[in-house]
């Protein structure tokens, strides 16, 4: 299953990812070399790159193809990847929670880990200067605790994840969305140095996704509704009350979901992970449970850094309601259905 | 080396470029007004001017333009002060507006017009042959031949103008203005005369018809000296076989073929150098000599067409001619003729086989495979670079299909990859601006493209300010970028209104760009384009802002740095950081930014900085990814 | 006689200046001189040719005619390949100054600069005459690197055919230089004489 007649390492992003709009802004080539910038929500393509076992590549999570050889690939069961454990849970710190979006989770998680050693910092997203945000690698409980919050688009935080790598940081947690975690993986498989990548993370926090806005078609649609000013924190209620809520310094304004939707990044459509399944821990929302995280314990190492965090009353957990659990595995299950049917129409266009 | 050129004394003998010559003979004439607008290859006579105004009673200036220079020079001539006005081909453009009315109202003491045309634009953007602008005003037109004459020539032109009372123009092309030669110079007049308009006389062009009239009038009055001239001239047979009607520096071209294929038998040669209005009366008793006659001269065919109408009228007395030249294909159209070019033709035109066919032959052979061209770019520590880098940078992180609209300078190489191929439109000075207020209006029609204008300081003065005047009183949607490297460093660093000084040494208030755009309330920000990070987000910035703006990018000139002292740093690529070809950098330094300083090494695959070429700006740091290029 | 004299090479490198030392000798010691220069973009590094024409009778035009050097002063090794096939002959004699000043399209690797060697076994083929020597190097050793020009002009002289010696030359510098800059040209020139001088045992 190739992907067409491609000459070299960059044409392939350039040609396939770039051209046809299918960037997810994950920043997994950001960061290696000079030819892609990051700037305001988007991955540009500087300069003509001529090397032709080049790594961006091989790491892009839009040049994956999916695997769907198996015959449990569409079904229920496997719909959100492999997991040791499902449950509910939240920080114990009222505190984080109350700057969090959902439970304080993550943030919790991290801050215990970083408190405990476990990892020397994290990489996170930020809420950008200007509207725009931004990747960060965070070494305080403050930088993670300044970074809480959903943010609904892309931010090529993996740019910073390249740049900690270039510093031979190790103990990299990394905190990113379902496609910047397969784009670890690849980055994991590189032949030459993915053993040491590998090395150099100590976490992987994926959080569930099932799109993110293309951001300066949102910031051209706020502005067209008259939203000049910094959005300090965007809202997605859950159903039914279909809406999408910004807060600005004058307080919540509303906007259609309906609406909204039209700016969802056109890569996301061809996506086929909701619930980050290259992760350790998956983080979500939690449906009709304000204030609570549907987590999901994947590796051994998540399972680990996990049960230390409960046992020491870091995070509390209960358990997640059956019908929660299959709603979240029949989203999962849709959005892969629906993410291989695009990605199929799409590479039929190539 | 300049002294000798303004000493008093004459019948000395002395190398002198054309330009020099022609300052020489202007001196000669007793000039006491002289101005310009640089220009290759027009510049070096403003400067020798201003060198000489050191040591002679005589005043000269840089204009802001060539419009502006003229009517300067034009009000000494009112005053009876001997002027003179030089300008490149594209200058005349710019100039014509006010030439084509003061050919009208007539002058009173002698005014020469020098235009400096560039065939094969060497250094233009065009190969304009500025002689039909004779033509268009009825202007008495002068072309020397050799530096000798360009010397020689300028007195006539000033007694011409004088006698007839209006402007004269004196073409010298590339080649003449460039080339140096031995000239024996004449003594320099004492200079007497005081300046003061008579109020009793007035220049305007009214009554046209009358006013029209009488510029016939004075065209052949012109016409009827130039039957008489020594510098038309006929050698050769009595009868050759064909006549060679040439003019200008390629006269010489002419002789030397003809005396390479031994054709002095054969062939004659009518040197033109009064080439309008036409001495007709001299050129059709020449005509009688031969059947045959083939035109060579630059650029357009000026002398073939008019003498062909010329030819028309005593076509009945002087029988059936064959004419060749540009319309029978015999000579090129475009571009500078060569003593190759001539060659050819008349080794043709005879059926003679030139030996030195196979050596070139041979030799294109050995050579043509493994000889690049030589690619244009900026010098090393060029700001331009720098500049160019930022935006284009910028327009990619704006992503919306920006681009840049140019025009002329330097920073018109911005069109090739040593500008990273950023300029989309080159036309006319300050054009870029121009076509901006275009752009800028089109958003009602779905355009959505950002686009940067760039105009250098120079430029900025000379044409662009109107422009954007313009654009702010029609509201455009417009970005300006100058390219601010405190000098008009094409044509060789003259000094303008941005500077503090005049060309004549003296001391002057800098007119400011920030002020000016202040002034019409336009927001401007000024960045260092050797700061090429700042500088790009200072750029992006401004992209996604609306109306009109200015960013001054401020740097001097590298070549005006190296002469204030050089440059800070010495640069060091350090090769264990250096990534060479490989994954993460791929040459970027060479590939893609390309300064000359900056090399590559092909033994240890890595980049490397060449220490002859190098001028140690530093901005290169701040593009190696690798952070291997090291300022010391 | 005749003497067509080319200098060429590249912007920055004195071309300019060698060409108007070598005609205010020429004028100095009586001779008809016209020298014309190609120098267009030259600042920009661009290539800069200099048509230098001595005679002792009237005057010639600014270009010399195709196949008609005497002399080929190289001051950059690809410019004087270059122009081989359109002012060499049989007999020109070649003067080369060895160090290369890469275009930026050869720095980009698009294209690839000619082998010295190549170079050289081109001109050797086609003249003959070649003097191939390191005069920026020995310049780098002098001073600054502009001090080539000035050794290129003293291997120039040392050529028996060129009307024009050193000490012609010599008696020009104080003309144009400030007398501070005089020596180290002087040194300059009796560097490059030097060179053919010990060159020119391998030729006999």
């Amino acid at each position: 299953m190739g992907l067409g007649n491609l000459s070299n390492s960059q044409s392939q992003i350039s040609n396939w990812v770039l051209k046809h709009n299918l960037c997810v802004v994950c920043g997994a080539c950001v960061g290696i070399c000079p030819y892609f910038n990051y700037i305001d929500g988007k991955v540009m393509l500087m300069d003509f790159c001529t090397q032709e076992t080049g790594k961006c590549h091989q790491i892009c999570p839009k040049l994956v193809i999916p695997d769907v050889s198996s015959s449990e690939a569409f079904e229920m069961q496997s719909s959100m990847g492999t997991y040791k454990d499902i449950v509910m849970a939240r920080a114990a710190d009222e505190h984080i929670r109350q700057h969090a979006q959902y439970g304080g989770f993550t943030t919790a998680m991290l801050i215990y880990a970083l408190q405990k050693a476990w990892i020397e910092g994290a990489v996170l997203t930020n809420k950008g200067d200007e509207n725009s945000s931004t990747g960060i690698f965070a070494k305080t409980p403050n930088d993670i605790l300044a970074c809480s919050g959903s943010r609904f688009n892309g931010s090529a935080s993996l740019s910073v994840f390249n740049r900690c790598l270039r510093d031979n940081q190790k103990k990299i947690a990394i905190v990113g969305l379902p496609c910047q975690l397969i784009a670890v993986s690849q980055m994991e498989n590189l032949s030459d140095e993915g053993e040491a990548i590998k090395n150099s993370i100590a976490l992987k926090l994926g959080l569930f996704c099932t799109w993110a806005l293309d951001f300066r078609r949102l910031r051209e649609y706020l502005k067209k509704q008259g939203i000049h000013q910094r959005i300090l924190k965007y809202d997605i209620p859950p159903p039914p009350e279909e809406s999408f809520k910004v807060l600005t310094e004058s307080g919540w304004i509303q906007f259609p979901l309906q609406e909204i939707r039209q700016l969802i990044q056109y890569g996301c459509t061809s996506c086929l992970d909701m619930t980050a399944e290259a992760s350790d821990i998956s983080v979500g929302m939690a449906e009709n449970q304000a204030g609570w995280n549907t987590v999901m314990i994947r590796t051994q190492r998540g399972f680990d850094l996990f049960s230390q965090a409960v046992q020491e009353g870091v995070i509390e957990t209960c358990s997640i309601p059956e019908a929660n659990r299959i709603h979240l595995q029949e989203a999962s299950l849709s959005k892969k259905k629906r993410g291989f049917n695009q990605f199929q129409t799409i590479r039929s266009e190539l | 080396m300049m002294n000798t050129i303004f000493q008093k004394n004459g019948g000395v003998r002395l190398l002198l470029q054309g330009n020099e010559a022609i300052a020489r003979g202007a001196l000669e004439s007793g000039v006491m007004f002289c101005a310009g607008y640089p220009g290759n290859p027009s510049s070096e006579i403003i400067e020798t001017l201003a060198e000489a105004a050191k040591t002679l009673p005589l005043y000269v200036e840089w204009s802001v333009n060539e419009k502006v220079a003229i009517e300067a020079a034009t009000a000494a001539s009112f005053a009876g002060c001997r002027a003179l006005v030089s300008m490149k081909q594209n200058g005349v453009n710019v100039a014509s507006d006010f030439l084509t009315n003061l050919t009208l109202s007539g002058t009173h003491a002698g005014i020469v017009l020098i235009t400096c045309d560039d065939p094969s634009g060497i250094s233009s953007t065009n190969e304009e042959d500025a002689r039909w602008f004779a033509k268009l005003a009825d202007i008495p037109l002068l072309e020397p031949a050799t530096p000798q004459e360009a010397l020689d020539m300028m007195r006539m032109a000033f007694d011409l103008s004088e006698q007839i009372k209006n402007i004269v123009m004196f073409r010298s092309v590339s080649r003449l203005s460039h080339t140096r030669s031995d000239v024996v110079i004449h003594h320099l007049p004492e200079i007497s005369s005081r300046a003061f308009f008579n109020i009793r006389q007035s220049f305007h062009t009214f009554p046209v018809v009358a006013k029209h009239k009488q510029r016939h009038e004075k065209l052949n009055q012109a016409g009827d000296q130039f039957e008489i001239s020594e510098y038309n001239t006929y050698t050769g047979p009595e009868h050759p076989e064909l006549i060679v009607i040439t003019s200008g520096c390629v006269y010489m071209y002419v002789k030397e073929a003809i005396d390479m294929l031994h054709l002095n038998e054969n062939i004659g040669i009518l040197k033109i150098a009064t080439t309008w209005p036409l001495p007709k009366a001299f050129i059709i008793k020449h005509l009688q000599r031969s059947n045959r006659f083939l035109f060579v001269e630059e650029v357009d065919p000026f002398l073939e067409e008019n003498i062909q109408v010329l030819y028309a009228t005593a076509a009945g007395q002087l029988g059936i001619k064959t004419f060749f030249g540009k319309s029978s294909g015999h000579i090129p159209f475009c571009g500078e003729l060569t003593p190759s070019i001539v060659l050819d033709c008349l080794a043709s035109l005879f059926n003679i086989k030139r030996p030195e066919i196979q050596f070139q032959t041979h030799a294109l052979t050995l050579i043509q495979d493994i000889t690049p061209l030589r690619e244009f770019g900026f010098c090393p520590g060029c700001p331009h670079r720098g500049s160019y880098y930022a935006i284009k940078t910028a327009l990619l992180w704006d992503n919306r299909d920006g681009f840049v609209s140019g025009d002329i300078g330097c920073y018109t190489m911005g069109i090739w990859p040593t500008g990273f191929n950023q300029v989309k439109s080159v036309h006319a000075m300050g054009s870029g601006m121009g076509l901006a207020c275009g752009y800028g209006k089109l958003d009602r029609f779905g355009f959505q493209q950002p686009v940067i204008t760039v105009c250098g300081d120079s430029t900025f003065f000379h044409a662009a300010i109107p422009a954007l005047i313009n654009a702010k009183f029609n509201q455009a949607d417009a970005f300006l970028v100058v390219l601010d490297n405190n000098a008009t460093a094409m044509t060789g660093f003259q000094p303008h209104p941005g500077t503090s000084h005049t060309v004549m040494g003296n001391k002057t208030e800098p007119v400011d760009i920030e002020a000016i755009c202040r002034a019409m309330n336009i927001p401007v920000s000024v960045a260092d384009p050797y700061e090429m990070l700042e500088t790009t987000k200072v750029v992006y910035r401004m992209l996604q802002e609306c109306g009109v703006r200015v960013l001054i990018l401020r740097r001097k000139c590298a070549l005006i740095q190296n002469k204030e002292g050089g440059f800070p740093y010495t640069m060091k690529v350090d090769i264990h950081r250096c990534r060479g070809e490989s994954c993460g950098c791929n040459r970027y330094c060479n590939r893609i930014f390309r300064c000359p300083g900056l090399i590559w090494d092909e033994n240890a695959k890595k980049a490397l900085i060449d220490e002859v070429i190098c001028v140690g700006c530093g901005i290169c740091a701040e593009i190696c990814p690798q952070q291997a290029i090291i300022r010391l | 006689m005749l003497f067509n004299l080319i200098i060429t090479g590249v912007g920055g490198q004195g071309n300019v200046l060698a060409s108007q030392i070598v005609g205010r000798t020429a004028v100095k010691k009586g001779m008809r001189v016209t020298i014309g220069e190609t120098f267009g973009l030259s600042q920009r590094g661009g290539p800069v040719m200099s048509h230098i024409r001595l005679s002792d009778h009237g005057q010639t035009g600014p270009l010399i005619p195709p196949c008609g050097a005497h002399i080929i002063l190289g001051l950059e090794p690809m410019e004087t390949l270059r122009i081989v096939p359109s002012y060499g002959n049989q007999h020109t004699i070649y003067i080369v100054n060895s160090r290369p000043i890469y275009p930026l399209n050869v720095i980009a690797g698009e294209v690839v600069y000619p082998d010295l060697q190549t170079i050289q076994n081109v001109l050797t083929t086609i003249s003959g005459r070649l003097y191939w020597i390191e005069a920026t190097k020995h310049a780098l050793q002098l001073g600054p690197a502009i001090l080539m020009n000035m050794i290129m002009l003293g291997a120039l002289c040392a050529i028996d055919s060129f009307p024009l010696n050193r000490k012609d030359f010599d008696a020009v510098l104080p003309d144009i230089f400030p007398a501070t800059k005089c020596k180290l040209n002087h040194e300059a020139l009796a560097i490059g004489e030097r060179l053919i001088q010990s060159d020119r045992i391998s030729f006999d």
